[in-house]
């Protein structure tokens, strides 16, 4: 019998996963057709695999790079022997490690589609490889129920990942994903991530992460969530080496009655000299009833270290926004644009691939909810929209230095 | 003569002082006319601007204000800068992420829509704004920068100058658009004005100094303390006061 985790656990103090849960009602009975999934898939224009019930289905796939190959681990488990909880103990049917071992010359996509099962997926470089991969969580509206997914991630020396992991679930109250990702950087090893998440019912997204010396991480993350979503990032970092540097920045837009939670932790081993550390946790709380729990924690052995953490959190600046007003715009439409703002703040942080993708959902966010202001005319995507037809656009935009002809990669199907 | 701005007796208490600002202001400009209004610092000269513009805790508390002959105290902020009340602030506020571009489009489009007119599109929006620019010789790399994050004083300023000229208000209230600017830019700044000023508009421009007086050339001057205009005359005031210094104008008075 699985003992799941509850906050008597310090590491899940402000998510009570057992009791999430436990409430969940039965999964629906409805199996997808794979074009309903087709359909509803997000598009990064980049070569994928799309797993479906944890397995790939090739009819959703393309063929991977060069250098890049996809095999199968067979059954194992979710964790390691000495795991943190109980979910490090699932069982899953069959993990798949993503194996790079040249740098290819487009990203990949890997697209999870939600399962009731627990997945797996290990993301292995080569020493001195570079790669961008794009891990998707994707969930029909019809789909409830919990999901675990890990992943693990190998970067040996001087590798360098670039990773941008995209959680974009309907607005669907009984839909759990728990998302435990561990990666293990190797001296000189590059980590770049950035997480988007939006929607679901609860989102637990944790990161452990080791680094050796002289490595690069770099982790920006954005979540939108209304209703009564709870999203949790919880982050813990273990520096056993001299000179690693560390730039973590999580910022949650709330509306209603949302719940969003960062845990962040710093390890500082004694043998972590000259380690550079930072990290800020910013809540935008767009409502009376939306919530944040945030909990920074540095441990640090070191004596030569610079580590600090920063906070905020509160609603709209009442002078940001009567200096909108005094320029005309309603208070709807102030709200609407300087949300658009923080968002578009940390949005500029992700990687081609998945930007459009994200600013999509969050600008369907910032119109959908229950208390959103009215829907702003964008001027990039519709200054864009117009630009095919029009030499004229094309030229102005060429000025702005727009990346109008952004490198798209085949895709075939 | 038709007025533009009719304040009578216009006394304010600003909520975060907790005390009364304005003890008493009376002004009546008329259309094509430019007023200027000096004043020690701490006078109340920004105060009457925000007052005006209708930001929250600045409560009026007697006295009126007739904007093209309709009652501006009982409108909101947002009615009023529709309707055609510009506030240039002394301190612009930055605002994190949010685009130049989208910013003015959204906020001319504002104006547009309340004045029966169709909304621009990007393209038309992107030159109309383009030509602007280039008159208060912006460069246009601005239009994708966010606003006032990073900018100059100087660059601030002129963006207030760019928001107007865009909006081409009826009344504009510029609070000390002069403070910052080289002497270059207090001309860009200056013509810039001058470029909007007709027989159908209104100025009331805060400064401290009489230089950018000497390019507006006002119809009449004003000087404040104390939360009351306690002189007014014609452009010769402003030359004296620089001359004689608050102290011996005001004493003279006295
Ligand atoms: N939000 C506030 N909190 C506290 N005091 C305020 C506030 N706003 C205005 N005051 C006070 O009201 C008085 C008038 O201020 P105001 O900014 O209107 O002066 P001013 O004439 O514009 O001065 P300056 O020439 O320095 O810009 C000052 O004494 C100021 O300290
Ligand atoms: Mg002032």
């Amino acid at each position: 019998m699985l003992t799941l985790p509850t906050p008597k656990a310090e590491a899940w103090k402000y998510t009570h996963l057992k009791r999430a849960i436990e409430s969940l009602p039965a999964p629906a009975a409805h199996e997808p057709s794979l074009r309903e999934i087709e359909q509803a898939l997000p598009i990064f224009a980049v070569p994928q695999v799309v797993f479906v019930n944890g397995q790939p289905v090739a009819d959703l796939g393309t063929p991977l790079p060069a250098g890049v190959e996809l095999r199968s681990l067979g059954p194992c488990l979710t964790g390691p022997a000495e795991g943190l909880d109980a979910l490090d103990t699932l069982a899953v049917a069959q993990g798949w490690e993503l194996l790079i071992t040249a740098t290819p010359k487009v990203p990949v996509a890997i697209i999870h589609g939600a399962s009731n099962a627990p997945t797996l997926l290990k993301i292995t470089l080569a020493a001195g490889v570079e790669a961008q991969v794009v891990e998707a969580h994707h969930a029909l509206p019809s789909f409830s129920g919990w999901q675990h997914h890990a992943t693990e991630i190998m970067l040996p020396a001087q590798a360098k990942l670039t990773h941008s992991v995209l959680q974009l679930l309907p607005d669907t109250p009984g839909l759990v994903l728990t998302r435990r990702q561990r990666q293990s950087l190797a001296e000189g090893a590059v980590y770049s991530g950035t997480l988007g998440t939006t929607g679901g019912g609860l989102v637990r997204s944790e990161i452990h992460t080791q680094l050796a010396q002289n490595c690069t991480y770099h982790f920006t993350s954005l979540s939108t969530a209304r209703a009564a979503q709870h999203h949790d990032i919880t982050l813990q970092t273990h520096h056993a080496g001299v000179g690693n540097t560390v730039v973590i920045k999580q910022r949650n837009l709330q509306l209603d009655a949302s719940h969003a939670v960062f845990q962040g932790k710093f390890y500082v081993a004694q043998a972590a000299q000259k380690t550079n550390a930072y990290m800020h946790n910013h809540t935008l709380l767009l409502s009376d009833d939306a919530r944040a729990s945030v909990k920074p924690e540095l441990e640090i052995y070191a004596d030569d270290v610079k580590c600090s953490h920063g906070a905020a959190s509160g609603g709209l600046n009442p002078h940001h926004l009567f200096y909108l007003q005094a320029r005309g715009l309603t208070e709807q439409q102030a709200r609407a644009l300087l949300v658009q703002g923080y968002a578009d703040e940390f949005l500029a942080a992700f990687p081609a691939t998945t930007q459009r993708v994200l600013a999509a959902r969050v600008a369907e966010w910032l119109t959908g909810g229950s208390q959103a202001p009215a829907p702003l005319t964008d001027f990039s995507t519709e200054w864009l929209a117009n630009t095919k037809a029009n030499p004229e656009v094309r030229e102005v935009l060429r000025e702005f230095g727009d990346t109008l002809d952004r490198p798209h990669y085949e895709t075939t199907r | 003569m038709t007025h533009i701005l009719q304040i009578d007796n216009l006394q304010a208490r600003v909520e975060d002082a907790d005390k009364t600002i304005l003890h008493g202001v009376s002004l009546s400009l008329g259309a094509g006319e430019l007023h200027a209004i000096m004043g020690p610092n701490g006078a109340g000269k920004s105060t009457l601007g925000y007052t005006l513009a209708g930001r929250e805790g600045y409560e009026v508390t007697g006295g009126s204000v007739q904007f093209l002959g309709t009652d501006l105290l009982a409108m909101e902020p947002d009615e009023r800068a529709r309707a055609g009340v510009f506030l240039a602030f002394q301190y612009p506020v930055e605002l994190p992420g949010v685009n130049v571009a989208t910013f003015l489009r959204t906020a001319l489009n504002a104006h547009r829509t309340a004045r029966g007119e169709a909304e621009l599109d990007a393209l038309a929006f992107i030159k109309l704004c383009r030509a602007e620019m280039a008159k208060l010789q912006m460069p246009e790399s601005f239009l994708t920068r966010n606003v006032n994050a990073g900018f100059s004083g100087g660059e601030k300023k002129r963006f207030e100058i760019l928001q107007m000229a865009l909006f081409t208000p009826k009344l504009a209230i510029l609070d000390e658009t002069d403070s910052g600017l080289d002497i270059d830019a207090l001309r860009i700044v200056a013509e810039g004005v001058n470029n909007l000023r007709s027989p159908h508009n209104a100025f009331l421009v805060i400064t401290h100094y009489q230089r950018l007086l000497e390019y507006l050339k006002p119809s009449h001057v004003h000087i404040m303390a104390q939360g009351k205009i306690v002189r007014s005359g014609g452009p010769e005031l402003a030359i004296q006061l620089e001359e004689l210094g608050y102290d011996k104008l005001l004493g003279q008075a006295a």
